[in-house]
Formats: structure tokens, C-alpha cells, sequence
């Protein structure tokens, strides 16, 4: 893990958090309260686990660039994956009011990310309870997001499974502005959507060949490009509705 | 209250394939699984099994 010296440059890096939400949009001032409650910014290499399970953490962290992954491993090691993260989203949130992880957080990519220590979200926090339910809106987010998990390892097939997934990635990278609704880059393996989706790697590979004669999908060298967009929401199953976007989504970013 | 049939036996066959040395199994509902063909074979004589176990000790109908 590599840290930037000198005093951060903390311009618009919370420029994605909440943005596109339906329900809760953060004032000037918020944000601005927000960029001050950096202590640092970070670059961490790939596959890095940044908090084992089990751990009492005492900062928070907000994924800059890059993607990190919430994982538990089983008694033989095998890993699942139980959320991904992407730019602008706070990985370990939670940690503020829980103190310490049931999970371990680790970079799929690498990753920027910037540090909030739980002290200062302690005095930010205390006479502003309206900025405080903001970030609990938040974490009300990740918790819609697990249900979504849930009924996509519970409810889906293998194909539904993988088309849920991307579905809803894409709706997530497209609301802050890092996929323009049918292209978005992903570095993501076939292994990583294996532990994602619960399914083996050979089964990922086969999915994803299906995807692409069916026409829906196409993920190769680190692009997805969605052919068929609500063709491939249908297979997946997927209502964004759990995602609390806006519609339509301002494009106040550029895809990146 | 609408009863929900996916806690219930599954009527519906699952989809066997092989594919590059692997057997898939696909379905019912939400299964999706990947053996090599030696647990494929074995799973499948498990299965034939515990079908013939079972369906002994149904009940005789009619």
C-alpha cells in the first residue's frame, strides 16, 4: 500500500458519492464537509486485502478509482465474494457505528482510495443529523444491494446470474458516469465473477460464450459492451428500482 | 397467501451438458453446477438411487 506524501489534493474526490440517488442528494457544503474529513489518499496495489474479518477498524474508506470486493472465505479458503465496489462508494462504511468488520475488504483492481477517519466523522457528524442520514443512506444502499445478491445466487441460473451481475454494474458505473449504458470497462476476471456468482470458472467461461451468441453481451480485453440492454436486464432478472437512481441519469461525468 | 412453489420438490428435470471435459448441470431453478466426469458419473448412480429409494417408499397408488 502506497501513501501519497504531502498534504492531499482532496479537489471533487467525493465528486461520485451519492451521486444519482434517488431520495438524497448531498448540498455544496456537505461535500464540501465531506472533502475536509480526509485525513489521506491512498493507491493500493491489486488483490491487497486492506481488513481481514474480525478486525477493529477505526477509519472508513472511499473508493476514489478502481474496484474492491467485501469477501468471506470458507474453512477450505475458497472465497465468496459478497459485494463488489466501485468509484464513489465508501467499502467499509458500516465499520463507523459497528467498530470492526465480519468481513474482509480487499482491491480486485488497483485502486485510489480516501481515508475518513472515525473521529472526525464523529464531530462532522454530531450537529449535522441530516448529513448523518445521508451516509446511512448509504449503507441502506450496499444493504439493498446484498438482497439483490441474495436473490441472484438464490433465485437465478447460471446465465441469470452473470447477466444480473452486469446489468447491474452497468447501472451502477453508468450513475457516475463511467459507462455510457452499453460500454463500460471492467477488470475483472472470469475467476472474480466465478466467486461473484457462485459458480465455477469453466461455467463463467460457458455463460459468457452463451451471452455473446445470444447476442446480449460481449466482455472481452477488460470491456463489456452490452449489446441488448433490456434484453439482458430480463435474463438477469434485474429491476434497478433497488439501486435508488435517478431517472434518467444526469450525465454530470464523463465516461472515463 | 400464494403458495410458493419453489419450497417445494422440483417437478422439472434438471439440463445435463458436457463441454471441454466438464459436465454442467444446469436447473432446476437456481442450480448451477460444474463436475468433472468422474463425480458426474458417480452423482448420477447416487441419484438413480435414491430415486429408486424413493419412489418405494411412496405409497402404491390407485
Amino acid at each position: 500500500m502506497n501513501e501519497k506524501g504531502g498534504s492531499p489534493d482532496h479537489t471533487l474526490l467525493t465528486d461520485k458519492f451519492l451521486r444519482n440517488r434517488r431520495g438524497v442528494e448531498l448540498t455544496d457544503e456537505e461535500r464540501k464537509l465531506l472533502e475536509g474529513s480526509i485525513s489521506e489518499v491512498r493507491t493500493i496495489d491489486p488483490r491487497t486485502t486492506i481488513i481481514e474479518a474480525g478486525t477493529r477498524v477505526n477509519i472508513s474508506t472511499l473508493l476514489i478509482e478502481g474496484m474492491m470486493s467485501r469477501y468471506i472465505d470458507d474453512r477450505k479458503g475458497l472465497r465468496q465474494l459478497v459485494a463488489v465496489h466501485m468509484p464513489g462508494e465508501f467499502v467499509d462504511l458500516h465499520a463507523y457505528p459497528m467498530r470492526e468488520l465480519d468481513h474482509s475488504v480487499s482491491t480486485l483492481t488497483g485502486s485510489t482510495v480516501a481515508i475518513v477517519p472515525h473521529e472526525t466523522l464523529n464531530e462532522l457528524l454530531a450537529p449535522r443529523p441530516e448529513l448523518a442520514r445521508k451516509l446511512w443512506f448509504s449503507t441502506l444502499i450496499d444493504a439493498a444491494m446484498h438482497r439483490a445478491w441474495l436473490f441472484r445466487l438464490g433465485r437465478l441460473d447460471a446465465l441469470g446470474r452473470v447477466a444480473h451481475f452486469l446489468s447491474e454494474t452497468n447501472a451502477r458505473l453508468e450513475s457516475v458516469g463511467l459507462s455510457d449504458g452499453q460500454r463500460f470497462i471492467l477488470g475483472l476476471t472470469q475467476a472474480d465473477l466465478a466467486e461473484i456468482c457462485g459458480l465455477t470458472q469453466v461455467h463463467v467461461n460457458r455463460v459468457m460464450r452463451e451471452l455473446r451468441e445470444a447476442r446480449l453481451c460481449i466482455f472481452r480485453s477488460s470491456l463489456v459492451e452490452i449489446i441488448d440492454r433490456a434484453a439482458l436486464e430480463r435474463r438477469g432478472d434485474f429491476d434497478p428500482q433497488y439501486l435508488y437512481l435517478n431517472t434518467p441519469i444526469s450525465s454530470s461525468g464523463d465516461m472515463q | 397467501m400464494t403458495r410458493n412453489f419453489h419450497v417445494e420438490p422440483f417437478t422439472e428435470a434438471g439440463e445435463a451438458s458436457a463441454e471441454e471435459g466438464h459436465v454442467f448441470l444446469d436447473g432446476p431453478d437456481g442450480v448451477a453446477i460444474t463436475l468433472t466426469p468422474e463425480a458426474a458419473r458417480l452423482t448420477g448412480e447416487r441419484l438413480i438411487a435414491a430415486s429408486n429409494a424413493a419412489r418405494r417408499e411412496r405409497p402404491a397408488e390407485g
